[in-house]
């Protein structure tokens, strides 16, 4: 429980740390979309290098992001296994008595992994070196354009900075009810199926009645001191974009451009 | 069923850089049949403590022996089901782990994990209402329409169905209203003379402590730093006031009596016998 890393926070001293944070979040953007684009295993070697200097910039060691996809894994096999069964198309590479599996089933499913593995990388540096509440000025700042149209760029980065704190807590909550219930004899790694269900039953159930207690006494406490959601908020905390950032954003813009280029060429 | 705690030490986050000793160096003994208070700031390790009697926290370094049943540091412990049988956990606040339709089947859900058939889990249950002082109209409503203080016993309740032989309290009184928590107090009274439990109270509240348990254990920054019968403990309140614990009212009433010269027995501890002992002082002045 305590061990998760997709999306943690690693408090370190580091030029990734240093960069604004919506530049981050603008270069994650044009480095998901370079992914994106069908322009082959070719493509990747842009974003691949750009991302080694990402991690090497970032201080943080390697061992954490492997551990950031190890869930991917399992999703990972299911999706070979699919895709064996599914794909028929292109060479065959081996037949056992008389299934095949052909080239095809191989290079999807290889390439899908890629583009999950580089997702992840990308989101992880990006989480790893931002502080979460810096992540939610940052949103909202970058949604500000579209408060035009109506959309309520305020309210959405209050609902995500509170969604943001309050994951510990949950966290620690989660703790406490396994503990009570472990001590009423539940067991969550052995059992039948039912019995599993149950136990699985007797976490949720408290887990929902407490947060829903807690979301109450939380508006309320907001409402008592005033807090009114659309109202525009000051801060004291303001962003400046200086030289470095702008210098990274080029070089994400000229990653996802060669992939583009890569693609209409071949 | 004895507890036995040898050279208990336990740290959390261990083997990395967060790593923190909230226990150290542990051993203690305590009896069948007794009724014991954990006392200790907050932070001090009570509650550390106690989730070790139910293998919910594992030793990093000594053993413990429950019932004939031991547990290890350093090794995979098995069984440990077995044990939450016989060790009763109260956490801090338990109705957060309230979550059945009906109070019946919340109460009957611990005896049915330990394998009761379930039409004697829910008999069970019709029983622990009552012992725990709500009646059975209770059964059928669902645990979330009823007061924290009603839900604080439906809690309880459940915990007592699994018919542990020990009883461990995790502040049980904390945010009921005076007289809820006298009733409750009453009941692991009741709970410890007459269905023969071992009882271990963690509390805050030195009234309690001094009218209900028969031994007080101190904790303080991980140690055990006094363990002793209730009646030596609250004798003076010197000791006390060493350990940065606010007596109890009676032992106030008395030093104000010795202020004015008024002799009062040590082993006074009611405010009747109290009285008592003021007016024999005041009649043999005069
Ligand atoms: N899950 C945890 N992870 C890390 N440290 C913890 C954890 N739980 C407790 N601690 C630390 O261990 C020490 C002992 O905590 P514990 O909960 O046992 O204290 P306590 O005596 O029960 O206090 P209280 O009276 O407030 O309940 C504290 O310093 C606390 O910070
Ligand atoms: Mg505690």
């Amino acid at each position: 429980m305590n061990s998760f890393t997709l999306g943690r926070y690693i408090p370190l001293d580091s030029l990734m740390h240093r960069f604004d944070p919506r530049a981050k979040i603008v270069a994650m953007f044009l480095l998901m979309i370079a992914i994106f684009m069908p322009s082959g295993f070719m493509g990747y070697i842009g974003i691949f290098l750009i991302i080694c200097i990402g991690i090497y910039a970032s201080k943080l060691n390697l061992r954490f992001f492997w551990n950031a996809m190890k869930p991917m894994f399992f999703m990972l096999a299911v999706l070979l296994v699919i895709n064996v069964f599914v794909v028929k198309s292109g060479e065959p590479v081996i037949t056992i008595s008389n299934f095949t599996i052909y080239w095809n089933a191989l290079s999807q499913t290889g390439y899908i992994a890629v583009r999950l593995v580089l997702m992840i990388v990308i989101t992880t540096l990006l989480t790893a070196t931002t502080k979460p509440t810096d992540l939610t000025i940052a949103l909202e700042d970058l949604m500000k354009p579209l408060k035009r149209i109506g959309f309520p760029a305020n309210e959405i980065a209050m609902i995500i900075s509170i969604a943001l704190r309050f994951i510990p807590t949950l966290i620690e909550e989660t703790q406490r009810i396994i503990k009570a219930q472990t001590s009423r004899g539940v067991d969550l790694q052995e059992g039948k199926l039912k019995e599993k269900v149950m136990a699985i039953l007797s976490l949720i159930v408290p887990l929902f009645v407490s947060s829903y207690q807690r979301a109450e006494e939380l508006a309320n406490a907001m409402e008592a001191r005033g807090y009114v959601p659309s109202r525009p908020r000051t801060r004291y905390r303001q962003l400046k974009m200086v030289g470095r950032d702008f210098v990274m954003l080029a070089v994400c813009m000229l990653v996802l451009l060669s992939t583009i280029g890569i693609m209409i060429w071949l | 069923m004895p507890i036995e705690i040898r050279n208990l030490s336990h740290a959390y986050h261990a083997d990395t850089s967060l790593a923190k000793t909230a226990i150290h160096d542990i051993s203690l003994h305590i009896g069948d049949g007794e009724m014991c208070a954990l006392i200790g700031e907050t932070g001090s390790g009570k509650s550390t403590l106690v989730q070790h009697l139910n293998a919910l926290l594992l030793p990093s370094e000594g053993e413990l022996e429950i019932n004939g049943k031991c547990i290890y540091a350093h090794v995979k412990n098995t069984g440990l089901k077995a044990l939450r049988k016989e060790v009763g956990l109260v956490f801090q606040f338990p109705e957060y782990q309230l979550f059945e339709e009906t109070i019946l089947k919340d109460i009957a859900f611990g005896p049915k994990n330990f394998g009761v058939e379930a039409e004697e889990a829910e008999a069970i249950a019709r029983e622990m209402i009552q012992i725990v002082g709500l009646d059975e109209s209770y059964l059928e409503k669902s645990p979330f329409e009823c007061s924290g203080g009603e839900k604080r016993r439906i809690a309880i309740a459940g915990i007592l169905a699994m018919n542990p032989n020990v009883l461990v309290f995790d502040e049980p009184t904390a945010g009921l209203d005076p007289k809820g928590a006298k009733d409750m107090m009453e009941l692991f009274r009741k709970l410890n003379k007459e269905y023969h439990k071992t009882v271990i109270l963690v509390s805050h509240d030195m009234e309690h402590v001094m009218n209900y348990c028969d031994r007080v254990l101190v904790m303080s920054d991980g140690h055990i730093i006094k363990d002793c019968p209730v009646k030596e403990f609250f004798r003076s309140s010197d000791l006390l006031r060493k350990l940065n614990i606010n007596p109890p009212q009676i032992l106030l009433l008395k030093d104000m009596c010795a202020e004015r010269g008024i002799h009062i027995r040590e082993d006074v501890f009611t405010i009747e016998e109290c009285v008592a002992d003021i007016v024999k002082e005041v009649k043999n002045h005069e």
